[in-house]
């Protein structure tokens, strides 16, 4: 097997892919029959004050999909607080009069923050009330899901005419947090017309929905390990059992007879693990197809706890997927909360676990991805090794913008969904017609969750690039043999449709191409590196690519290469073999703080692919740029004679190799902990090691300007030609943190495209 | 307006929903005032302002015209007067409770309390600063004592052919070697491009051994090279030579720079002095 690409090729199959369509194609040209679709955009983890947000979800869903005012606008837009904390205040009261609606009027003088006894009283406050809530009323999620909150997103998804729904960022049992939902009986096709009132209801009930979310809210109930609630839906006799499955109500585990429901007992990680298997199980019955379950952030919180609730090592993950494949595949490794102190929360020392401080697993994020996404041979190719089904997601997990107001354009702590952060995803609702009075074009919950689910995802932060053409076909032998141009020209207009490709002997990302030992294979990407600004409020230049001499604006990135990684698939591992499980190493960013760089020796043998490299890498020298759409760039290549099992993935970033403090020779992303300004913790109690303040700062921002605002006044435009005046300052020079470190350092990830050979490893996860 | 005992605020039992006028948010001050960001309005009324009695109370119109600007930053209008009287409110309560807070101590080991002090008193050594007067032929020779700060390095264009799998310096080598035929097709994994970079970004990546083969090799030739972390395949494109600073196109940016070091240095100097008055004990480390 040999890899050979040259300019000269490249340039040739630009030019027949410029020149005809038709030029040089193709051996066969007949369709996948796949339904039509578009990459759409979209985030399913943010916060309201129904949780621990700041905002009202009608200011939410405003931010989040409104294309002209805010104007960040997502195609779809999944509304999810948390399983339960914080759980007083009525998101559903708006904060004045311009988010007044018929049905969810502005009520002067009371907002998001008013307190449910405030607005509905505490008399409509159902199930256990425990003492945390006090004379505020402590609303369980599963209540305002099912009674607030659903009824709120129908009204608004029909009044908008936008793709809404509702789901959970579930406190998990055992683990950190997940992002998921049941949309079963959300949004009905009944609402195809449907006749909205023109006047509020009570309080207790201002729109009256036509669908429900009865079973996540039930999930909530069930499974969340926030809802400690007893009341079984507060007289809806809810119960949890999975038929078939003894530790659904097994005492072992801490199964409740009154509460109908597992509320673990010690050790807690262990048995919380088993009751969120038991999650899977009921999902898997009850919403095989109407129901996904995404880890969020996973690697914050530490590694996995036997006694408590941290994080994930891999096993964990491989237990969800072997269980419930079809609803939990995928990891949001990712993070939100780009802007923060500590870059989406990670950082060293983080977690006491065992009266050990211990680091977010990798100890911070990389170029804004967690280790177990970012890293190149770690726990995301190792789970793609074996064939699998899981896919990578991103996400804004919006709560607030730190020391500033939701209206401004600065953040220290959050960005608002689709600000930042996108999942483009391939919704296909070209089979739409016939379902209900609305245009075909109208995108549903069934639809998003499918497009999640097929893996045909690409995550991008700042708007790097808003379109990619990912697309690999059998080059031969017949009858689906086909040119490298013909293969590029198929990108380069699926590319400039939006959409993906639709050929037998073709597949894209999340599709497996079955192929004979031998075969060659020809790989296609063509991206869109959107032209003019993106939505960063600083026009100054970027200080990260000033270290080397680049001149480039903050809010006018440019992508600087595009890697391909390859990886070997050699099947699924068998649960209870040693190289089932395996800890990340919890000093992985040590060698990071002298210089150095730490080796995948020290990685158990399940937690890794050491086959997973990067096989090619293209910029501007080697990349064709389409002359009639000089913002789309082609690359192509072949793979000559497969024989074996293989994936392919891209990553792609602003950021060229060997620049200070954020790529390192190989343009791999370097931590974040170098753009971290918070203080680290010691290591254990009376350690005296910790780190102050500013410790790890190393990138300089310099530029004065003169349309730099205070930081007490609100600053709602753009152009901000300097450093901002919340950057922490170091011996008198502002250092880059904050927003500014997130704007500075972009990526994009995609999802894989699986090659299996025949008679070698069986690509497993995707049929 | 002194107050002492607080003024005859409405009943609070009238503030209901249904009471559409009256906002609710009296029923919980603290969490809506944080909301405005009054929290550091409240702090710093308080560090600055509190010069009476301290069982005195005064709501008086810098509170009022404070809580109107927070409350038009938030909601772009002017507070109507239930609106004025109920952050008149809010800010009681919040000055009460921060009192009632520092009685209790509860400001101790809070680092965000303590880094909002420590940023006011530097304002107020920063305000006592003098900078003493500087001529040109003064700030021409700190120029020069500084100029490595300014002069412009020699930068380095130059390129790797990225190789895949084998790294080794066997493999390297054979690469190289099909690199300078010129077989077509054969870029392997790629180029990584690198433009105009310093010595000393070079060195950073790749270490100095490196760094010293790469500058020194003729351009336009591929070259295996070892690096700190193995070996690799580059070749220099070209060299920009080093340019000199000029002291007269940078005269600005030179008497900022200036200013802000002599200004760092006399605020070191003045926080040196106030340590003075404290008796300083130092514990050893931790081992």
């Amino acid at each position: 097997m040999s890899l050979g690409v040259s300019k000269s090729q490249i340039a040739l199959a630009v030019l027949a892919a410029l020149g005809a369509a038709t030029v040089g194609i193709v051996a066969d040209t007949a369709s996948a029959d796949k339904a039509e679709g578009k990459y759409v955009a979209g985030d399913f983890h943010n916060h309201t004050t129904c949780s621990d947000g700041s905002i009202s979800m009608q200011k939410l869903v405003k931010k989040a999909t409104d294309k002209v005012d805010t104007p960040f606008g997502l195609d779809w837009f999944v509304q999810a607080g948390h399983g339960n904390s914080g759980g007083t205040r009525n998101c559903t009261l708006v904060e004045d009069a311009t988010l007044s609606t018929p049905a969810y009027p502005f009520i002067p003088g009371t907002g998001p923050q008013t307190t449910w006894s405030n607005s509905i009283g505490i008399a409509n406050v159902k199930g256990d009330q425990p003492g945390t809530g006090g004379v505020n009323g402590y609303m369980w999620r599963w209540q305002s899901i099912q009674e607030y909150q659903y009824p709120l997103i129908e009204y608004l998804s029909t009044l908008k005419n936008l793709p809404l729904f509702i789901g959970l960022e579930s406190i998990v049992a055992g683990h950190e947090h997940a992002s998921m939902s049941v949309i079963t009986g959300q949004i009905p096709l009944a609402l195809d017309p449907a006749n909205l009132p023109t006047s509020p209801g009570p309080l207790t009930a201002r729109y009256t929905p036509l669908g429900n979310a009865d079973g996540l809210a039930q999930w909530a109930y069930c499974f969340d390990a926030g809802v400690t609630d007893t009341s079984r839906g507060g007289g809806q006799h809810w119960e949890c059992s999975v038929p078939g499955s003894a530790n659904s109500t097994s005492a072992a585990l801490g199964f409740n007879a009154a509460a109908q429901k597992i509320i673990p007992v010690a050790p807690v990680g262990t048995n919380g693990h088993l009751k969120t298997v038991e999650a899977m199980k009921w999902m898997v019955q009850f919403h095989p197809t109407g129901s996904y379950y995404v880890p969020a952030h996973l690697e914050r919180a530490g590694p996995f706890n036997p006694t408590g609730n941290n994080g994930y090592n891999i096993e964990h993950l491989r237990d969800f997927n072997n269980t419930a494949p079809n609803v939990a595949f995928g990891m949001e490794t990712q993070p939100g909360h780009g802007a923060s102190d500590t870059r989406g929360e990670y950082t060293i020392r983080r977690n006491n676990i065992g009266g050990i401080n211990t680091d977010s697993v990798g100890g911070t994020t990389y170029g804004g991805t967690g280790v177990y996404g970012a890293q190149i041979g770690g726990v995301w190719d190792a789970l793609l090794g074996e064939g699998r089904n899981f896919w990578f997601f991103a996400s804004s997990d919006w709560h607030n913008r730190g020391s500033f107001g939701p209206d401004d354009r600065r953040s220290s702590q959050d960005f608002f969904p689709g600000e930042y952060q996108r999942n483009y995803t391939m919704v296909r609702n070209g089979d739409n017609e016939g379902k209900g009075n609305r245009s075909e074009t109208k995108l549903r919950p069934q639809e998003i969750v499918d497009g999640l689910r097929s893996g045909n995802n690409f995550a991008a932060s700042g708007q790097l690039i808003d379109r990619l053409a990912f697309v690999a076909c059998i080059g031969n032998p017949a009858p689906h043999g086909r040119s490298n141009s013909a293969v590029e020209s198929m990108a380069v207009n699926a590319a400039l449709d939006n959409t993906d490709i639709d050929h037998k002997g073709c597949v894209t990302m999340g599709e497996k191409l079955v192929v004979s030992p031998g075969s060659d294979i020809v790989v296609a990407i063509v991206v869109r590196d959107p032209s003019g600004t993106n939505y960063s409020p600083y026009s100054f230049n970027n200080p990260s690519l000033a270290q080397v001499g680049i001149k480039q604006p903050l809010n006018m990135p440019v992508l600087d290469h595009v890697d391909v990684i390859r990886g070997m698939v050699t099947g699924y591992k068998t649960p209870g073999t040693n190289d089932y499980s395996g800890q990340w190493p919890n000093d992985w960013i040590t060698p990071y703080l002298s210089g150095k760089t730490p080796t995948l020796a020290t990685v158990p043998a399940g937690a890794k692919n050491t086959t997973a490299a990067v096989i090619k890498t293209f910029n501007d020298a080697t990349w064709a740029t389409l002359s009639r759409e000089p913002e789309f760039k082609a690359m192509t290549f072949r793979i000559e004679g497969v024989r074996a099992s293989q994936y392919l993935r891209l990553r792609g970033t602003n950021l060229p190799p060997n620049v200070p403090f954020e790529t390192d020779a190989d343009g791999n992303p370097l931590p974040d902990l170098f753009t971290n300004p918070a203080a680290v913790s010691q290591t254990k109690a009376g350690a005296n090691d910790g780190f102050p303040a500013n410790n790890f700062l190393r990138i300089p921002c310099t530029v004065t300007g003169t349309n730099v605002p205070a930081n007490g006044v609100t600053f709602s435009g753009t152009g901000i030609d300097g450093c901002p005046n919340h950057l922490p300052v170091v011996n008198g020079v502002k250092m880059v943190a904050f927003d500014v470190a997130a704007w500075a350092d972009l990526w994009f990830y995609s999802n894989p495209i699986y090659i299996e050979v025949t008679g070698s490893s069986t690509v497993a996860g995707v049929k | 307006m002194p107050v002492s005992p607080p003024p005859p605020f409405p009943d609070e039992a009238k503030f209901s929903p249904r009471h559409a006028n009256v906002p609710s948010w009296l029923r919980e001050p603290l969490v809506h005032f944080l909301v405005l960001g009054g929290l550091l309005f409240a702090l710093d009324h308080t560090l600055v302002g509190r010069t009476d009695n301290p069982r005195t109370i005064l709501v008086d119109a810098k509170v009022d015209g404070e809580a109107r600007e927070v409350f038009k930053a938030s909601r772009g209008r002017e507070p109507n007067e239930a609106e004025l009287y109920a952050l008149r409110r809010v800010w009681l309560d919040n000055e009460v409770l921060y009192r009632e807070g520092l009685a209790l101590g509860v400001d101790k080991g809070d680092t965000a309390i303590r880094e909002r002090v420590i940023f006011k008193m530097l304002s107020i050594v920063d305000a006592g600063l003098k900078l003493p007067p500087i001529d040109d032929k003064q700030l021409r020779e700190w120029f020069e004592k500084n100029r490595v700060k300014y002069d412009e390095p020699a930068r380095y264009d130059f390129q790797e052919a990225v190789l895949s799998g084998d790294r080794s310096e066997a493999a390297t080598r054979a690469f190289v070697e099909t690199l300078h035929k010129g077989t077509p097709g054969e870029l392997n994994a790629g180029l990584r491009v690198f433009k105009g970079r310093p010595h000393s970004n070079i060195v950073q990546g790749y270490g100095e051994e490196f760094a010293k083969a790469l500058e020194e090799s003729p351009p336009g030739e591929w070259h295996a090279q070892r690096t700190r972390d193995g070996w690799r395949a580059t070749r220099l494109e070209s060299i920009t030579p080093p340019k000199p600073a000029v002291y007269e196109t940078l005269r600005g940016v030179v008497l900022q720079d200036w200013t802000d070091a002599i200004m760092a240095e006399q605020r070191s100097a003045a926080v040196r002095a106030l340590t003075r008055k404290y008796t300083v004990k130092v514990e050893p480390v931790n081992k």
